[in-house]
């Protein structure tokens, strides 16, 4: 019986083949750009390290002026001071902590006869690699004395060791920047996290930095402040180190904490900490410790773009107005075809064989409509990624995006398609012939 | 008269087929919701990004020079590319600058008329730059005057101090000394950081602060002073249709002339324009996207519809002639019929476009849509059905007396 309503729906298909075609086509505008945005959406709210996700925190603590939040209404900095971010680093009161900042410097690689180039750089903690499970293709981070005694040692990217040392394993070689010879203890493999939640400072899709260097060294070579600096205090002095010991946030913290247990007594340590710095005279705003996880924290910086968000909302409605036609398609189809059905009924056929015939069609044409739909969605990700130059590259359609978005498109067309059956099975089967 | 008698029966006909009469109508209601909001939003980013910074973004390019070398003189060398780049030919000027609107990068501070500590702090983008930047910007002055030679202090990179005069963008002067005095602002003093005087040299009608949505965008203060850094960066003004050969040609003869730095990030203020709005040019580009494939799905929709009716009376419009109708009474009952379907579309459709701006600003806090778009979206979901009737509609209206004696 099923093998002869297949039969039936696709003769009625190529009998009237513009009629069907212009359906599947309006069905596939409205998953196309439901599929887009969605695509938008789910891939700027990916969460880049979702299988720690809850283990990972961003360390906030308010150091800020007495008589102004740094964010209104009343929350603390999102970043922290050089003092804060080494006291609590070397305190090891987590299972790991880092904390990191931008800046920038130039390469001179002469030995291996390249002109200089100025490369971006983050100073960081050795936990850095392990807490962010950041790839090596060959060697490590540093270790615990390097980190301690200031050793000239980098972890150079995928790209950088490509542009350097074309490629080969460059560990133990030495490289010299800063005015100072270096020694390459780690090759990063690729590794772009996507937003890039550990430091938003230059954008959530902004590109990883080519070299990681030890987070002393940023005051051994008086490193400028890259990524956002703000201060609410006039610094002491015009040198360097008056900065470090200013109340001006540049670093980003993060400390990884396995358990509610571990979590609760690191909050216990943070407070502890800003009571004793309260005692020195600093942190002179009620205790405001913050710590996010990383689900917490991209929701916190509205990493999802507002706009994209409302473009969802109406790509939805669009796709209604999409439904809404081909509902209007069908049922005109349908009158033509009321005779068929009274016939059919008339020789014995129920309602729910009735509705099972044109379910058939209707299924094949939403699934069509729906795969007509990913297939737009496709070139028009391929323009749309175009247009966010910036992050276009990390837009992808995701198997979950597509499959739902064509059952969308089934569901949707059954019920667009099945209320014109419906409606047509109501009057007597006589009337209908007659017709 | 006629023409609203017509109504009834037009009215009820469509009561005969309400499933696909409704159909339209929703459609029309919820495309007019998108169109108007959409449209909406589309306008008012196009303003925000046409937004004139008031310097010449379209014949600018920028690039940084960045020393490495231990024995590397940042002053001769600021001093020496700038004459170099001022004699080439096809530039009108250059200068050096710790920043310039659409860079997204810079310092501000905030000003006051007094020292007094509860006085309104009015904070200021601060640019630094000499007396070469009117010109090379292309900024209108619009009181007082431009620095001269002797303002310009050479300031070391750890140095904090400031020169004794600046100029300020007509928006500061006015936030600080009220809207209608701005033009007496020329000559008097502020004071930065509570502390420090500066008088006031001239005032510029427009020059933006370096980041786009900053709230205080308008809002400038420019001092005399040329800061010495191991990277430097230069903003170059070139005549109309020389931009594009000058960015390569300086640039190479930049790095050439001294090789112990290198040259890099050269861009046109118009691409660090495109970059800075690339977000903002992809919402426009993909709304207006939607709302036209919208409105030509709805026209189908519509068109559909009118057609289908149109076959199924085939006999009933010639019973209708033979009767007497004419060719244009005929026209103007599909055409009618339309416009009701519209004009229902369109009640329902002012309510959904009112609830789903209500949601989007709730939600996303997008500014309320102003009145002006309900008639505008009214208007277009009008144009559009009585376009896409007008083909059905001449089929109907060709359709012969003689249909009447036939049967279907």
């Amino acid at each position: 019986m099923f093998k002869y309503y297949v039969q039936l729906a696709l003769s009625s298909i190529m009998r009237s083949k513009v009629h069907s075609l212009l359906t599947m086509l309006t069905i596939a505008l409205g998953i196309g750009a439901c599929t887009i945005t969605l695509t938008l959406v789910s891939s700027m709210s990916a969460n880049p390290i979702s299988h720690k996700s809850e283990q990972l925190f961003r360390v906030q603590l308010d150091n800020w002026d007495p008589n102004q939040a740094a964010i209104s209404p009343d929350l603390p900095p999102e970043f922290v001071t050089w003092t804060d971010a080494n006291n609590i680093v070397n305190a090891k009161q987590a299972k790991r902590q880092s904390a990191s900042a931008i800046t920038w410097g130039m390469v001179n690689p002469t030995e291996q006869g390249l002109t200089p180039f100025l490369a971006l750089m983050r100073v960081t903690s050795k936990d850095f690699f392990p807490m962010f499970d950041v790839p090596f293709i060959y060697g490590a981070g540093w270790d615990e004395s390097a980190e301690q005694n200031n050793d000239y040692v980098v972890v150079l990217s995928k790209e950088t060791n490509q542009r350097v040392f074309n490629g080969v394993n460059s560990v133990g070689k030495t490289l010299t920047m800063l005015g100072a010879t270096f020694t390459v203890v780690g090759v990063l493999d690729d590794w772009h996290m996507s937003p890039k939640f550990y430091d938003m400072s230059y954008g959530a899709f902004s590109a990883p930095e080519d070299i990681y260097l030890p987070l002393g060294l940023k005051a051994v070579f008086e490193l400028p402040h890259g990524g956002i600096t703000s201060c609410w205090k006039p610094i002491e002095s015009q040198r360097y180190d008056a900065f470090l010991h200013s109340e001006c946030i540049n670093f980003q913290l993060w400390v990884e904490l396995e358990d509610g247990e571990q979590k609760a007594q690191f909050n216990q340590y943070l407070t502890n900490y800003v009571t004793q710095q309260k005692t020195l005279g600093r942190f002179p705003r009620p205790l405001n410790n913050r710590l996010l996880d990383v689900t917490q924290w991209l929701e916190y910086k509205q990493v999802v773009k507002q706009d994209i968000q409302v473009m969802f909302w109406l790509s939805v409605m669009f796709l209604l107005v999409c439904l809404i036609n081909a509902a209007s398609l069908l049922s005109a189809k349908l009158h033509t075809k009321h005779s068929e059905i009274g016939l059919r009924r008339a020789l014995g056929a129920n309602f729910s064989q009735i509705i099972l015939q044109y379910s058939v069609e209707i299924v094949f044409i939403g699934l069509c409509g729906g795969i007509l739909g990913v297939l737009l969605a496709i070139f028009g990700l391929q323009g749309v990624a175009s247009l966010y130059a910036g992050y276009g590259q990390l837009i992808e359609l995701d198997l979950t995006v597509v499959t739902s978005v064509i059952a969308l498109a089934v569901v949707g067309t059954i019920i667009a398609g099945l209320i014109p059956v419906y409606s047509a099975c109501r009057p007597a089967p006589a009337m209908q012939i007659k017709q | 008269m006629q023409f609203f008698l017509n109504l009834g029966p037009i009215f009820r006909a469509l009561m005969r087929q309400r499933f696909s009469a409704i159909l339209v109508v929703v459609q029309i209601a919820i495309t007019m919701a998108i169109i108007t909001n959409g449209l909406a939003i589309t306008w008012e980013r196009f303003l925000h990004i046409e937004r004139h910074t008031g310097i010449d973004e379209h014949n600018s390019f920028f690039l940084t020079s960045s020393g490495f070398t231990q024995g590397f003189n940042p002053r001769a060398t600021i001093e020496n590319d700038l004459s170099l780049i001022r004699a080439t030919n096809g530039v009108i000027d250059a200068v050096q600058t710790n920043s310039f609107p659409l860079s997204d990068s810079g310092n501000w501070y905030e000003l006051q008329t007094t020292t007094d500590k509860d006085a309104a702090l009015i904070p200021a983008a601060s640019y630094k730059f000499d007396e070469h930047g009117i010109n090379t910007f292309g900024l209108t002055l619009v009181a007082g005057e431009n620095f001269s030679a002797q303002d310009t202090l050479w300031l070391d990179e750890a140095d904090s101090q400031w020169p004794s005069h600046v100029l300020i963008s007509q928006a500061t002067a006015s936030a600080l000394f009220g809207e209608a005095q701005w033009q007496t602002a020329v000559g008097k003093t502020l004071f930065v950081n509570q502390s420090t005087p500066l008088i006031i040299k001239g005032i510029v009608k427009r020059l933006h602060a370096p980041w786009v949505d900053w709230p205080h965008v308008e809002k400038t203060i420019i001092s005399p002073a040329r800061v010495t850094h191991n990277s430097a960066r230069y903003v170059i003004r070139t005549q109309p249709g020389r931009l594009n050969d000058l960015m390569q040609s300086l640039s190479a003869s930049l790095a050439k002339e001294n090789t112990q730095r290198v040259i890099r990030k050269v861009k046109s203020i118009q691409q660090a324009k495109d970059e800075i709005y690339a977000a903002d040019i992809a919402t426009v580009s993909i709304l207006l996207v939607v709302i036209v494939v919208l409105a030509f799905v709805t026209a189908m929709g519509v068109a559909g519809l009118a057609s289908f009716n149109i076959d199924k009376r085939r006999q009933q419009i010639g019973i209708r002639r033979a009767l007497g109708a004419s060719k244009g009474q005929i026209l103007q009952y599909f055409m009618l019929e339309n416009a009701l379907l519209c004009a229902i579309g369109a009640v329902l459709g002012v309510l959904l476009t009112f609830m789903l701006n209500i949601f989007l600003v709730d939600r996303y806090s997008l500014t309320p849509l102003p009145l002006l778009y309900v008639p505008i979206g009214v208007l277009i979901l009008f144009f559009i059905s009585q376009l896409a009737v007008i083909k059905p509609a001449v089929r109907a209206m060709s359709v012969s007396p003689a249909m009447a004696t036939r049967s279907l």
